[in-house]
């Protein structure tokens, strides 16, 4: 790798340096995106000229980044930029490979789409104090994000992990003044430091492993206890970031409550930094067929518990939080597949899980904006975030809706669009891991959990859709429900045009790809396309499309040339339908998320039916509780404080007590000392 | 010469012959009632005359309401052309088809339960749900089943080759074999809303899954959807009907003739299973689909190496 300089007898740039420093001029640029905000005040006219200013500095910052990912994409050699400060510890190192170019992408191209909409979305003449300060924290993740995806040193990839998390903090605690709003906020914060803590032990276990912080350098010491080590404690805490099943608390909360656009921003591209760690640890330290399996296994669990749990839920937010632990299980499940293949040498489950875990980054990214997004258009129209009391809203924001829908089939995983390339991938992966020898468990879990996904995902999305664009509207907001702003509809339909184009163009996004699985498992050489003929699935999707256009076309003159009248819905003759009649998405997935559950999945309900001939009241309520979350973890978290609640008779309060505490210590010192060369040799 | 040939025949078998499968079980069924039942083509008659109607459309719909029945037919018939029909390899065949196969069915799916979910009509919801649960459980049984016939046919993931599979392997594992057949025998009823999943005759919407999703739909619209669950019915059965008749009868037009054959067989097993079966309770429903993932999942392990 070439080494270059900067900040010292002036920069010196070679060719082969200019993703890093397209790389660090875009975080320089969203860093500083947000600072004039918190200097120049909003007009009393209500424009902000330092919100243009704030837009304009992060699109910029994002293209590029969007182009030293495509030039890094494209072959240009990572080079290694080293940012000559006087800080401790050795010298940060700016590297953009393919590995870190796939991630960069996907962080540019949110929070540009992220930023657009915040205009019209949190604009600065409803929110006066709120706005400047999102706008300083959203840049600093971006910045964070950019450098967490391509440093190279051990201490500044810490540092910009925990300026990541800190700003997250901030953005989700927007809306400080709601209780709910709080309590996310601290619970991602603990969860988000107790993950930073075994990163801490991740990065001070890799120095010793290689003496330095440097992870370019080669180890010095090659012990399986030590590299165990370094996966375990690297797994946990990027397995915290990336929310992966018992680790996914904090994401339900934290999703549901910020701003929308920031919800994008953390569900589709700050979950991939645990994933992007993970890819960047077991290319640094090797594993075996162990570690393959915990990844494999948690990959699948949490991908059915997230899609389980996102079913029963009320609220559209919490249900695109959900499916988000669904897709980075799916993820998960692909990175275990090609850890197996890496562990047992076969070629072809390398090629197509690390390929799937890829693709499937990048759609769950665009698909996910995109739904979050469009639950910030409803959000806006409607005040509110229950699905119950909206409905009817496609014929309020048609266009919007449209967009949705493209995000909905997609995160379904249904072709003709993105979500289903991946997941397509995945399956074929499995299927020859079915084949081969070792990896014959890895096919046997992962099919039929991929299937069942598949399902309960249908369920979902259909419950999603239908409960909030489709029927007639159930109470008086949704009723009166207002169409977005152009600003907003456009950045809808520019990711629901990216979901299309990242569908048609699969083929050509997977040998894009091909590079980074050249990086990550150095001697494989499989062609992904030869064994999976993507180029089959896109044609499929324009069929679909033109078939479906084509019939759409033949029966609406059809329909017009026969006639048509408009009647109120048969309703089975009843000819008076109320909007109360219909269908809730409760109701739609009553059985799904209530009966045919394990109990400790289960909707609850609460209900105290109409009895007797002249029934006073009934009422109904059902809760959809995280087990983890609720139960387990405050069971143990309970227990625990529970149990050292006798370490508090230490704490007496008298001061002659502690002075005595410091002096039995003191002589406990002293004897130590004079013990020591007896008991040590 | 010989391939566009096949390609013609599957096609034309394809849109020409499910009408008719239809009225066989509807003639099968009034024989056992003691009627003489409707013409073998009603089904055609019927399509014609619906072609020919105009439509009562709800207010409430949107234009998703006149997509699910489109995407309703065209995936079903893009569906097809992965599947192998008699022995002939399927127009379309590539690495990967059979999850092709199963999504392609899976959207169309969705999109009938949105167009159900456009009218805001409680009976459309209610159809819309419990389908949306049948299907969830089902979708594991056929893949598990097509793990099955990977594992025996040396590893291939494309419909034509699995299938032409099935002949080794029942000669290898039978009894893998057989639990695959129960298993998308059951999936085949179940998607197809059948007796013991689901009363095609009642129109009692509190019994109904899917008639009662298609409620609202008249005129031309009703035409497509009609047609379109008779194709999917065929496809199905086509799959079927590959395992329960695994090997060729030697030369291209022979097969053609055994497939029509296997397919009326086909057509006059379900016409018996529906007079001679009742409706399961609904409870009873689920517990019968996950059995059938079950009996894949079975059939998995017993396939071991």
């Amino acid at each position: 790798m070439l080494r270059g300089e900067l900040f010292r007898g002036g920069p010196r740039l070679t060719t082969h340096l200019i993703p890093e420093t397209l790389v660090l001029v875009a975080t320089l640029a969203w860093g500083a995106s947000g600072v004039p905000g918190l200097f120049l005040p909003v007009r009393p006219d209500g424009r902000d000229p330092a919100h243009a200013l704030s837009t304009a500095l992060g699109l910029v910052g994002s293209a590029l980044a969007v182009a030293a990912a495509v030039l890094s994409l494209s072959g240009v050699v990572a080079g290694a930029l080293e940012l000559r400060w006087p800080v401790p510890f050795g010298v940060p190192v700016l590297s953009v490979d393919a590995l870190s170019a796939v991630f960069v992408l996907p962080v540019a191209v949110v929070s540009a789409a992220g930023a657009v909409y915040g205009r019209s979305y949190w604009p600065s003449s409803v929110h006066p104090r709120s706005g400047p300060w999102l706008r300083f924290w959203y840049g600093l993740l971006t910045a964070a994000m950019l450098v967490v995806m391509t440093a190279r040193h051990g201490l500044f990839f810490l540092f910009a992990w925990e300026i990541m998390a800190v700003a997250a903090f901030f953005l989700v605690s927007t809306e400080h003044e709601k209780q709910d709003v709080r309590r996310a906020g601290w619970i991602y914060l603990v969860s988000a430091h107790v993950g930073a803590l075994f990163l801490f032990a991740m990065v001070a276990l890799l120095a010793l492993r290689s003496g330095s912080y440097d992870w370019a350098a080669r180890p010095t010491s090659t012990s399986t206890t030590l590299d165990t080590a370094i996966f375990a404690c690297g797994l946990v805490g990027f397995a915290l970031k990336a929310g992966v099943t018992p680790f996914h608390f904090w994401l339900p909360g934290a999703h549901a409550n910020s701003p929308s656009h920031v919800s994008a921003m953390l569900s589709g591209v700050m979950l991939k930094t645990g994933v992007y760690g993970v890819l960047r640890l077991t290319s640094l330290v090797p594993t075996g067929t162990g570690a393959a399996t915990v990844v494999l296994v948690a990959g699948a669990f949490s991908a059915v518990y997230g899609i389980a749990m996102a079913l029963g839920q009320a609220d559209y937010k919490r249900t695109l939080a959900y499916s988000s632990i669904e897709h980075i299980g799916i993820i998960f499940l692909a990175i275990g597949l090609a850890l197996l293949g890496r562990a047992t040498g076969e070629a072809p489950l390398v090629v197509l899980g690390l390929t799937a875990a890829l693709l499937h980054t990048w759609n769950h990214a665009l698909f996910k904006s995109l739904l979050f997004l469009g639950a910030g258009a409803v959000l806006h129209a409607t005040g509110t975030r229950a699905m119950d009391r909206l409905g009817g809203l496609w014929p309020k924001m048609p266009r919007a809706a449209a967009a949705v829908l493209v995000g909905v089939v997609s995160a379904a995983g249904l072709p003709p669009l993105n979500g289903f390339a991946s997941e397509w991938l995945l399956y074929l992966g499995l299927f020859a891991a079915l084949g081969s020898g070792h990896g014959a468990f890895a096919g046997t879990l992962g099919v039929p959990v991929l299937a069942l996904v598949g399902g309960l995902a249908l369920a979902t999305f259909a419950k999603l859709f239908g409960t909030v664009f489709l029927g007639a509207p159930r109470t008086e907001v949704a009723a009166r429900a207002h169409a977005p702003s152009p600003g907003m509809t456009g950045t809808l339909a520019v990711l629901a045009g990216g979901c299309v184009a990242a569908s048609v163009a699969s083929p050509l996004l997977v040998r894009t790809l091909a590079g980074v699985v050249g990086t990550w498992a150095p001697g494989v050489h499989a062609d992904a396309l030869a064994l999976a003929p993507l180029g089959w699935i896109s044609l499929s999707a324009v069929a679909v499309a033109l078939a479906g256009a084509a019939l759409f076309a033949v029966l609406s003159r059809r329909i017009a040339h026969q006639g048509v009248t408009r009647q109120v819905t048969w309703d089975c003759g009843f000819a008076a339908p109320t909007s109360r009649m219909q269908y809730t998405g409760r109701s739609f997935s009553a059985w799904l998320a209530g009966r045919l559950q394990p109990q400790w999945t289960r909707v609850q309900l609460d209900e105290e039916r109409a009895q007797g001939l002249f029934p006073r009241s009934a009422r109904f309520d059902s809760r959809a509780e995280d087990p983890f979350k609720q139960r387990w973890y405050r069971l143990a978290l309970e227990t625990f404080a529970g149990g050292s609640f006798w370490l508090r008779r230490f704490q007496a309060g008298v001061m002659n007590l502690y002075l005595l505490y410091l002096l039995v210590t003191l002589l406990a010192m002293f004897a130590w000392s004079f013990v020591r060369p007896w008991v040590l040799p | 010469m010989s391939a566009f040939v096949d390609v013609a025949v599957h096609l034309a078998l394809l849109l020409a012959m499910p009408p008719l499968l239809l009225g066989v079980i509807g003639r099968v069924k009034a024989r056992f009632a003691g009627r003489d039942g409707p013409p073998l083509f009603q089904l055609y008659f019927d399509l014609a005359k619906l072609w020919r109607k105009a439509t009562v459309q709800s207010v409430t719909t949107t234009t998703l309401f006149r997509v699910g029945p489109v995407l309703g037919l065209v995936t079903v018939v893009l569906a097809a052309l992965v599947v192998p029909f008699g022995h002939h390899p399927a127009p379309v065949a590539f690495t990967g088809d059979v999850v092709l196969f199963a999504y392609l069915l899976a959207l169309g799916r969705f999109f009938t339960i949105a167009a159900a979910l456009d009218t805001g009509s409680a009976f459309e919801g209610m159809g819309a749900s419990r389908e949306a649960t049948f299907s969830c459980l089902a979708e594991p049984a056929l893949l598990l089943g097509v793990m099955v016939l990977s594992k025996l046919s040396g590893g291939s993931v494309s419909l034509t080759a699995l299938l032409d599979g099935a002949a080794a392997g029942w000669a290898r594992a039978a009894g893998p074999m057989a639990l695959v057949l129960a298993a998308w025998a059951i999936v085949m009823l179940v998607e197809n809303s059948r007796i013991p999943f689901d009363d095609p005759n009642t129109h009692l919407e509190l019994t109904m899954v899917h008639e009662v999703m298609v409620l609202d739909h008249s005129g031309p619209a009703l035409g497509l959807i009609l047609y379109g669950s008779a194709l999917k019915l065929f496809v199905l059965g086509a799959l079927v009907e590959a395992l329960v008749v695994p090997v060729g009868s030697g030369s291209a037009a022979g097969d053609w003739v055994v497939f029509v054959a296997g397919m009326f067989a086909l057509a006059l097993a379900i016409g018996v299973v529906e007079s001679t079966m009742t409706r399961l309770r609904l409870l009873r429903v689920p517990q019968l689909l996950v059995g059938a993932s079950l009996l894949s999942a079975f059939g998995v392990l017993m396939s071991g190496r």
